[in-house]
């Protein structure tokens, strides 16, 4: 026997009490930020283990076949912008919240000089709660802000921590944690997907256990990482892991040349010498300027 | 009437006219006070003669039901109907712990049960007086428009289990009712969410109970694991995939949808939350040409305000799947029109400005929306699986002024 208790009675009881949450920081976002540099996000290892002794001679960028001339760009050129997403559903009890909390404040307490933090949170509804702010003390109050809890829209979570990403001055990264289970987002999976070629965010996904719904596909596609965890109380060390291994990336950029610039481009990015390499499957870049 | 003395004071003014005469068996005069109920109850509230009523089981209606079937008047007997329906509302509005009957149903949010309800079987008797009245003289179209209205109202309330038994009794008396095929159809759909699926997945991965827990987990435990097994029989030809955790569990349940409503458009083609609920699950099976054929003719007409967002908002993510964003942009907005600020149309707004190179545009609107400073607003595409056209209330209201 089912009595099927959907989101409309939560969205009803609870979500009025919950209004009012504010930013951060208020700042007017740069929406666009259009270049016809691109950059690339690049991780590399060999055995398992990163390599950070890489040149830009060293690595290969093919744009829809075509090789291009790389420049390998310094890490303080392109500070952090990282995007926290949190999940807030029913399935995740005030002890799981409590642990992501944790997780979120973790990641900005990890934020070094220059970089920034945004914060989402979301159940079945979405909550921007900041864009991206340099002030620690007001995000980590967002992180623990009550949030009504109710079913889980991961796909719209992601696509909206996507949008926020466009506005980074730095190398937008969303990382995001939830059960995994999208059981009420508007958008479809291949919408999420769609974004993700549109924007120029790397997005890293931490689930719990073997659901992750489309955060493989999305996480593969933008170059990031996906981990599947047991324990909620591992989810901040996950997020640190994250962001350190991020750091230890490569900034490859390039500008395109000899391709059309609509379009979707394929990028395929080798190694001399071999290697696990780990990065965007490509990007879109709409007529007439090429985005990132 | 040895039953109805413990009911109450309330009783009493009811007993004195029914004082049984010596020839009177016991079940007469069980039939007899009941009919005092029933002629004294006021429709649509839970009165002294209703909440008397709650208090008999269904095993002794039954001792007298068949005889008044046969023996009662039909104004009686809708009256009756009128009142145990109240019965049965009362009970599942304030999730009371019933006197008699109870059996446990599961509640689900967000594919997580997270309660058990205990609750009587009154709606057994309202199937029972509904079935007899079917049979009466030019009474279909009354007990008709009882199931449509008590269907709408579970659908509302979200009681698959309880809904597809009623669907089912429905379906047997009436099996050319558009209305009753289109909320087949709808509860089908409902199978197929994902909160529904998530349930079953979530129990088959774990189908043995932990040891050390509570007896009160323990009872719980054993209360969803039975939810679990009868969900995958009410499911039926979804079963085995379901079990497996496998996808196409619910796209037979998006299937079985399909075949209803396109059996209740052939049978009442004016009937447009059909429509749009037959394009919403060929969009989901991936035929967004036929979704987008079958949706258009609904938003050529005169629509109430919750049909006009989903047809718009389902019209709009299947012109997307086929590239037209210009078309799915205009059905968003119309969506986002008549519901200002709600989330969904807003995202599909968001998605169809990304697609078309305004990437500022996206981004605007999905902060102005969900971002830190904007305001809360109803987004009806939470209430999808909840609401039909006419709602609840009203069919519900004028099935109770016609049984008067």
């Amino acid at each position: 026997m089912i009595a099927f208790r959907g989101v409309a009675w939560l969205a009803v009881l609870v979500v009025p009490a919950m209004l009012g949450v504010s930013a951060a920081t208020p700042q007017q976002p740069i929406f666009s930020a259009r270049v016809d540099t691109v950059r690339v996000d690049v991780d590399v290892r060999r055995g398992g283990r990163p390599v950070t002794s890489l040149g830009a001679g060293d690595f290969e960028v093919f744009d829809n076949g075509v090789a291009q001339k790389v420049d390998l760009m310094a890490a303080a050129a392109a500070p952090l912008d990282v995007v926290i997403v949190l999940d807030t559903s029913q399935s995740l009890d005030a002890k799981a919240r409590s642990h992501l909390n944790a997780a979120g404040a973790a990641v900005i307490d990890a934020l070094q000089p220059g970089e920034r933090a945004a914060l989402v949170a979301f159940s079945d509804r979405i909550a921007i709660r900041s864009l991206f702010s340099s002030d620690p003390t007001a995000l980590k109050a967002l992180v623990g802000a009550p949030m009504p809890a109710g079913d889980t829209a991961v796909n719209d979570a992601a696509h909206a921590a996507m949008l926020v990403g466009t506005a980074a001055s730095g190398r937008p990264i969303v990382i995001l944690f939830s059960d995994g289970a999208d059981t009420t987002s508007f958008l479809d999976d291949r919408a999420v997907l769609d974004t993700a070629r549109r924007t120029g965010s790397v997005v890293c996904a931490v689930t719990l256990g073997d659901r992750g719904g489309v955060l493989p596909a999305l996480t593969d596609l933008t170059g990031g990482v996906f981990v599947k965890e047991s324990s909620l109380a591992r989810v901040a060390t996950r997020f640190a892991e994250i962001l350190q291994s991020f750091r230890r990336r490569y900034l490859l950029s390039f500008t395109p040349a000899g391709v059309a610039r609509e379009g979707w481009h394929a990028l395929t990015v080798k190694v001399k010498g071999g290697g696990e390499v780990r990065a965007r499957s490509g990007y879109w870049s709409d007529a007439p300027a090429t985005t990132r | 009437m040895a039953t109805l003395h413990r009911v109450g004071t309330a009783l009493v003014a009811f007993m004195v006219m029914a004082i049984p005469s010596a020839a009177q068996s016991p079940s007469e005069t069980l039939m007899l006070d009941w009919l005092a109920l029933v002629r004294s109850h006021e429709a649509g509230t839970m009165d002294d003669a209703s909440a008397s009523a709650s208090e008999l089981s269904p095993d002794q209606i039954d001792i007298f039901l068949p005889r008044a079937l046969e023996s009662i008047d039909v104004p009686t007997l809708k009256r009756a109907l009128s009142m145990h329906t109240d019965i049965a509302l009362a009970q599942q509005a304030t999730l009371a712990r019933p006197a008699v009957g109870s059996r446990t149903a599961v509640v689900l949010l967000d594919g997580l049960a997270i309660d058990d309800i205990p609750r009587a079987q009154p709606w057994r008797i309202c199937w029972k007086l509904a079935t007899g009245l079917a049979t009466r003289r030019d009474q279909g179209p009354a007990i008709a428009a009882w199931f449509r209205a008590t269907g709408a109202v579970l659908q509302q309330l979200g009681d698959c289990d309880l809904l597809a038994y009623h669907l089912d009794a429905g379906l047997s008396l009436f099996a050319r009712d558009a209305v009753i095929a289109l909320y087949a159809g709808t509860l089908h759909q409902t199978f197929a969410d994902a909160r529904v699926q998530a349930f079953i997945a979530r129990r088959q991965a774990a189908p043995t109970m932990p040891s050390g827990i509570s007896p009160l987990a323990q009872s719980k435990w054993a209360a969803f694991e039975q939810a679990r097994r009868d969900l995958d029989r009410r499911m039926r030809v979804g079963r085995d995939a379901a079990t497996r955790n496998e996808p196409q569990a619910a796209d037979i349940e998006l299937g079985l949808a399909r075949d209803f409503f396109r059996r209740a458009l052939q049978l009442d083609p004016s009937l447009h939350e059909t429509r749009i609920r037959l394009a919403h699950v060929m969009s989901d099976l991936g035929n967004h040409e036929e979704a987008v054929a079958t949706v258009k003719p609904a938003l050529a007409t005169t629509l109430g305000p919750f049909l006009e967002f989903y047809a718009a908002v389902i019209l709009g993510r299947s012109e997307e799947h086929l590239g037209h964003y210009a078309a799915a942009g205009d059905a968003y907005a119309r969506a986002a029109a008549r519901f200002p600020g709600a989330q969904s149309a807003e995202l599909g707004r968001s998605r169809i400005a990304l697609t078309q190179g305004r990437a500022d545009d996206a981004v605007a609107i999905a902060v102005g929306v969900v971002g830190p400073e904007s305001p809360e607003h109803a987004d009806p595409w939470s209430s999808y699986f909840r609401v039909h056209d006419p709602d609840a209330g009203a069919l519900l209201a004028a099935w109770r002024e016609g049984a008067k």
